[in-house]
């Protein structure tokens, strides 16, 4: 009966046409009508390191000596190496992925590194100061590269391995020449060396020690550093030389996946000789039609074939892939997963590549098909990209999640439910043995439904998804929203059950401090939270149109209507239509009154 | 304080699955007309290409174009409003390179869309082939857009900001030829424009007449009157824009806010938590509150007093923010002089050399996408920093500097005006928003000119008119130094920044030779391309009798020789080689009447008010 009820309304609706929300509404404090109470969420967001404001330590670089300087920004990638022999949780890793010159920190860009420990007493983390075996001490530490690799620079994605914590940073940006690097030192480089002449690297790297190569060679590489002592180890030519976003470590810890960010950008695999040493062993690319095993070796003793690695590529006939972003993998499967962040116009960057012997990936092909067309044209688009997945069993890429807005049918919004659109930052996060992807996107661009039409804000958000759900759809997604608005999150990773650590960049909108900053920051609380989650849907059991679930701060409708939300001076403060949830975490706690399109009130307490 | 430390709630959201659907409840559904407008373009297009495809002579290529163009005008103001980026890159946009945007290496994009297709349809003889090329494209473009765009529907509130929006693009770009690189058709295309915009209003009747039935009236009479006079007036050169501004625009600007309101449509602010660029409450282009400067900066409103903008104002002026204390930013921004030096280029940090470039003004610099010359600083903090440790300007570092101001007894000054960082009050973010506070403050959008066109004062000089009309038309400086700044941010949603290639010569007397500074190109690594050599951010042009000598270096002394410049067709008009100019290199054939005339209107546009206060300070 109730039902038919709403139905009958509906139909009255449709014949007013349009849901009335007037701006001042008159609260009557003697009528009291049904309260809905949203705690606060039992997550707690907790800022750890801010660039540009906090001060790391710096050794002597340049001629200058050690000392402090205040911390590089463009926040990024986010490694995280346990400590297994103290109580502290471990040392965290940050990318900061910018080029600018700077005396004490190093020209480019680079890595900070800190150590965290949980306070049972305040329930939330803390940095422990530390002093490094070269004298330096304090809380925040600039990881050397100019006196034992040579400058970094555009430290986007990266790796931490899950077998024992080592970090490796990926140097994004393809260099063409010394114009394109911000070095104030830029003659050749000699391998095993650092830029300062004399101060001889500790490590260099067998086989290529002695080499001498341009200075803007000299980037884009995976660049292994040691967290605990806040240097750079070493430059991993034989991975090639590739404008590399990000990679993984296999549990065998011999195996490494890596992806290229690049139209076209290649996945490759290489694997240790000996477990843990990455400095000898074979590296391939992948190819999907190989004969045998999907992979071509390519000659990584060559420092020459290293230095031009697409041409290597090209001609073993490898996989294109538009823009590898983030490389990840799912313990508890083995899986290794990828973004493919897309690119909106590919045909004409790599129609040459294809000319010369390398081949469109089987999604690409069939893509291009159905959009009449090719691969090679430019009327092919791929404007939102996709997250792929490695089988190692199978040896076969697939795609695993298509990304785009999930269009309603019939069109009822101004803006679809769910949108992914270029996923970018990738990682898995493990909760009571449960493996979930986090992902991040970072849009190309605010076309084709990428964000609301009529916004111009490129709003990248980060999103949770179940890797126990089979065949997953966008609807699967769940948005992970952080307070306050706008902050950009780059990376993400989660360091035990409880904890997850971000990264986000400048975002593009006015903020209060720190917020308008690069910053790193923890959400906790995850443990009891996921466990709401894994039901997904919250239970309803409600005769009400709207309602709170226990864990979020979120308004949601049994069915999508009109809603307006009233101060308690009765001014209207949020109007928002045909939507299944309202975000009020924007608001002040406080005392709000809800008011649906069928003119039902509803008080609001939101805490 | 160790490590900043806060504790904020996270929230969580969870989609629910989708149940059953019922339409979002709009006055009117504005749907289907938009997308059969939309299918009217396709049509256009397929029929367009097809002339090119059969061979049909130029004549006919030329009336299939505008037949296309028509059809794109009427549906512009919705198509751009809810996918300006799409509409930019594939429909309508500049006929220029353009950079990719977050590619992994600089990647140009070769123009596509109406604009590149009217200059190819115009070229003698026409290049068959790359037109086809292009009507190929721009039909497969339009199927695109329809398939995405017939997915959503409109509510009264996009279409409210859809037809105020579409107004000021009327003005703005339409009215100043801005997208007909060849034809003469400016004041036909804002009348189709205006048209759709006029009858998407009419479609309010029944509840605007409940409401306020005499704004209704009003409103709809304005329309028709406009209308008519476009429909009457329609020499590009002779059509004047002040008029039709003060009597059109202007209320009906005003109409479409008020008339929002009093249906109770919302606001942008109740449906997004982020700001945007124009005001939700002014509705003149040349109101002074038109624009919101905290939208340009990342230093909130909410932060922002008295106290912080006065300490800014003390920092600006105080050396100390230089390593040999000599040097402070008024050393280079005279408040005097409209905050520029009157110099070429500045004096450098050693007092014995220059700067790279000229100093450029102050008032009204925060309303940029960007910032320097080059366009190289996405805000305000990073652009202070590379002052701070440029070796020709500060030669500073930031823990240096927190710790000379700390020693001049700055901390109690931070506390006060950040009472949040109490724990480290000088620091870069607190340096960095004070001085931000500050160029916020310089504000100049009162001139007589801005006055005039509002309708607050009923007379000005009909040379001051008439070098307006020229300078939105005939003299074609409002395609590059938009209203209502005159610089190079963008309308109608000013949020972007423009450089132009102009073909400086480094000298101003013959032989001319194109001044080696590359700008843009040497600026950030993600702008280092060809098309950015020689590019440079196009500065305002209020306050501009006080900002002499002008150019990026400096090169010409008066107003006259800059006029001079343009009139000859910039670089290329002085006969140099200039691959990427953005400029015609061809004349505008101004007369010495007409030079004299911008020039009016451009001392008109005179605000110092925001720097008067200043003259007691530290002696200026």
């Amino acid at each position: 009966m109730k039902k038919l009820y709403s139905l009958a309304l509906t139909i009255l609706i449709s014949t007013v046409g349009f849901a009335q929300f007037p701006t001042t509404m008159e609260i009557d404090t003697t009528w009291l009508p049904d309260e809905v109470v949203m705690p606060a969420s039992p997550l707690k967001m907790q800022v750890i390191f801010v660039g540009g404001y906090d001060m790391v330590q710096t050794t002597s670089t340049y001629g200058n000596p050690a000392g402090e300087a205040v911390a590089k920004q463009w926040h990024d990638f986010i490694g995280f190496t346990p400590d297994n022999s103290s109580n502290d949780l471990g040392w965290v890793s940050v990318n900061h992925e910018m080029i600018v010159p700077n005396d004490s920190i190093g020209d480019g860009g680079g890595m900070t590194v800190f150590k965290v420990r949980w306070d049972q007493a305040t329930d939330s983390l803390k940095i422990v100061p530390q002093t490094l075996s070269d004298g330096r001490s304090g809380d925040f530490f600039n990881v050397d590269f100019v006196n034992h690799t040579g400058e970094t620079g555009m430290n986007c994605g990266g790796i931490a391995s899950i077998v024992d914590g080592r970090i490796w940073t990926a140097e994004e940006w393809f260099r063409g020449s010394n114009q394109d690097i911000a070095d104030r030192d830029a003659s050749d480089f000699t391998i095993g060396t650092g830029t300062a002449n004399g101060i001889s690297s500790p490590a260099g790297f067998p086989g290529f020690n002695g080499e001498t190569i341009s200075k803007y060679q000299n980037y884009n590489y995976m660049v292994e550093i040691d967290p605990r002592e806040a240097v750079a180890v070493r430059k991993q030519y034989n991975w090639g030389r590739q404008a590399f976003e990000g990679g993984v470590i296999m549990a065998d810890n011999k195996t490494v996946y890596l992806g290229e960010d690049g139209t076209p950008g290649w996945f490759s695999k290489f694997v240790a000789d000996t477990a843990g040493v990455f400095t000898s062993g074979d590296l391939y690319v992948y190819k999907h039609d190989a004969a045998g095993a999907n992979w071509v070796q390519i000659d990584n003793t060559d420092l020459n074939k290293m230095l031009n690695y697409k041409d290597e590529a090209v001609s073993a006939g490898a996989t294109m892939f538009n823009r590898i972003e983030w490389v990840t993998m799912d313990n508890n499967t083995g899986k290794v997963y990828f973004t493919e962040t897309g690119r909106d116009n590919p045909g004409s960057r790599w129609s040459g590549e294809h000319a010369g012997g390398a081949v469109h990936a089987p999604h690409h092909i069939a893509r291009a098909t159905a959009q009449g067309t090719d691969a090679d044209s430019s009327d092919y688009e791929d404007f939102y990209g996709r997250i792929m997945v490695y089988d190692p069993v199978t040896d076969e890429v697939t795609v695993f999640l298509e990304a785009g807005p999930a269009m309603p049918d019939p069109p009822t919004s101004p803006y679809p439910y769910r949108a992914l659109s270029n996923p970018d930052g990738l990682s898995v996060f493990y909760n009571q043995g449960n493996s979930y992807l986090l992902i991040q996107e970072d849009l190309n661009g605010t076309s084709h439904g990428r964000v609301p039409a009529g916004v111009q804000n490129r709003t990248c958000e980060m999103y949770m998804l179940y890797l126990g759900i089979q065949n997953p759809t966008i609807d699967d997604l769940r948005r992970i929203s952080i307070v306050p608005k706008g902050a950009e999150i780059t990376g993400a990773i989660g360091i035990d059950d409880n904890i997850i650590l971000v990264n986000s960049q400048h975002p593009s909108t006015s903020n209060p401090f720190p917020f308008n900053n690069s910053l790193t920051y923890a959400i906790t609380g995850w443990n009891g939270v996921l466990s709401d989650l894994e039901r997904w849907n919250p239970q309803v059991e409600s005769s009400f149109n709207f309602y709170p679930n226990p864990t979020t701060r979120e308004l949601f409708l049994i069915e999508p209507m009109d809603v307006a939300i009233y101060g308690v001076d009765g001014v209207r403060v949020k109007v928002l239509r045909n939507v299944k949830y309202v975000d009020v975490s924007d608001l002040t706690p406080g005392t709000y009154f809800v008011k649906n399109s069928v003119g039902e009130t509803k008080k609001l307490i939101i805490r | 304080m160790k490590y900043f430390f806060l504790l904020i709630p996270v929230s969580l959201l969870l989609f629910l699955n989708q149940g059953g659907s019922k339409p979002t409840e709009t006055i009117h559904d504005y749907g289907p007309e938009y997308h059969s407008g939309l299918n009217e373009l396709q049509t256009k297009a397929e029929y367009f290409h097809h002339s090119v495809t059969k061979g049909g002579s130029q004549q006919e290529l030329i009336k299939a174009f505008h037949s296309c163009k028509k059809a794109y005008k009427r549906v512009e103001f919705l198509t751009d409003y809810l996918d300006h980026e799409f509409c930019n890159r594939y429909l309508n946009g500049a006929p220029l390179l353009k950079l990719e945007k977050n590619s992994p290496v600089p990647t140009s994009l070769e123009p596509e869309g109406l604009q590149r297709l009217e200059e190819l349809v115009y070229e003698n003889p026409p290049n068959i082939g790359e037109i086809k090329k292009l009507s190929g494209s721009f039909v497969s473009s339009t199927k695109k857009f329809y398939k995405v765009q017939t997915n959503l529907t409109i509510q009264d509130r996009q279409a409210f900001d859809a037809m105020r929006y579409g107004i000021y693009r009327i003005f703005t770009l339409d009215l100043s030829g801005f997208d007909c690189p060849s034809s003469d058709s400016a004041v036909s295309n804002a009348l189709y424009s205006f048209g759709s915009i006029a009858a998407m209003y009419q479609e309010y009747e029944d509840e605007l007449r409940q409401k306020n039935e005499k704004l209704f009236d009003e409103t709809t009479d304005r329309f028709s009157e406009a209308k008519a006079y476009l429909q009457s007036n329609q020499d590009f050169e002779e059509f004047n824009r002040l008029y039709f501004l003060r009597e059109f625009l202007n209320p009906l600007c005003n109409a479409v806010l008020k008339s929002r309101e009093s249906l109770g449509i919302e606001k942008w602010s109740e449906v997004f938590a982020f700001d945007r660029s124009v005001s939700e409450t002014e509705g003149l282009l040349f109101g002074s509150e038109f624009l919101n400067p905290y939208f340009f900066s990342k230093f909130p409103e909410e932060e922002d007093s008295e106290i912080v903008q006065a300490l800014g104002k003390e920092l600006f002026f105080d050396p100390n923010l230089s390593s040999n204390g000599q040097r402070s930013c008024a050393s280079c921004h005279n408040p005097k002089l409209a905050f520029s030096d009157g110099k070429r280029k500045s004096i450098s940090f050693d007092q014995k050399s220059t700067t790279p470039r000229n100093s450029p003004g102050l008032i009204n610099a925060i309303y940029a996408e960007k910032y320097f010359l080059d366009l190289r600083s996405e805000d305000l903090e990073s652009q202070i920093e590379n002052v701070l440790f440029s070796s020709k300007e500060f030669a500073h570092d930031w823990k240096t500097l927190e710790e000379s101001l700390l020693s001049k007894g700055y901390d109690q000054r931070f506390t006060q005006a950040f009472p949040q960082h109490k724990e480290r009050p000088i620091n870069k973010y607190t340096v960095a928003s004070a001085l931000t506070s500050y160029l916020i403050s310089l504000q100049g959008l009162d001139s007589e000119f801005d006055q005039y066109a509002r309708g607050e004062t009923q007379e000005i000089d009909p040379e001051v008119e008439k070098g307006f009309n020229l300078f939105m038309g005939k003299a074609a400086c409002a395609t590059c130094h938009f209203p209502p700044t005159f610089s190079g941010l963008v309308p109608p949603y000013y949020y972007e920044t423009e450089s132009e290639v102009l073909g400086v010569p480094s000298e101003a007397a013959e032989p001319f030779e194109l001044d080696k500074d590359l700008g843009r190109y040497d600026g950030r690594l993600e702008d280092r391309i060809d098309f950015f050599k020689h590019s440079f951010k196009t500065p305002t042009v209020r306050n501009i009798q006080h900002t002499a000598p002008y150019m990026h270096n400096g090169v010409y002394d008066s107003l006259e020789q800059v006029v001079d410049f343009y009139n000859r067709g910039g670089g290329m008009g002085l006969g140099l080689d200039v691959p990427f100019q953005t400029l015609p290199g061809d004349s505008l054939e101004l007369n010495s009447k007409e030079i004299n005339q911008l020039i009016a209107f451009m001392n008109a546009l005179e605000d110092l008010s925001s720097a008067d206060t200043l003259m007691e300070i530290k002696g200026y």
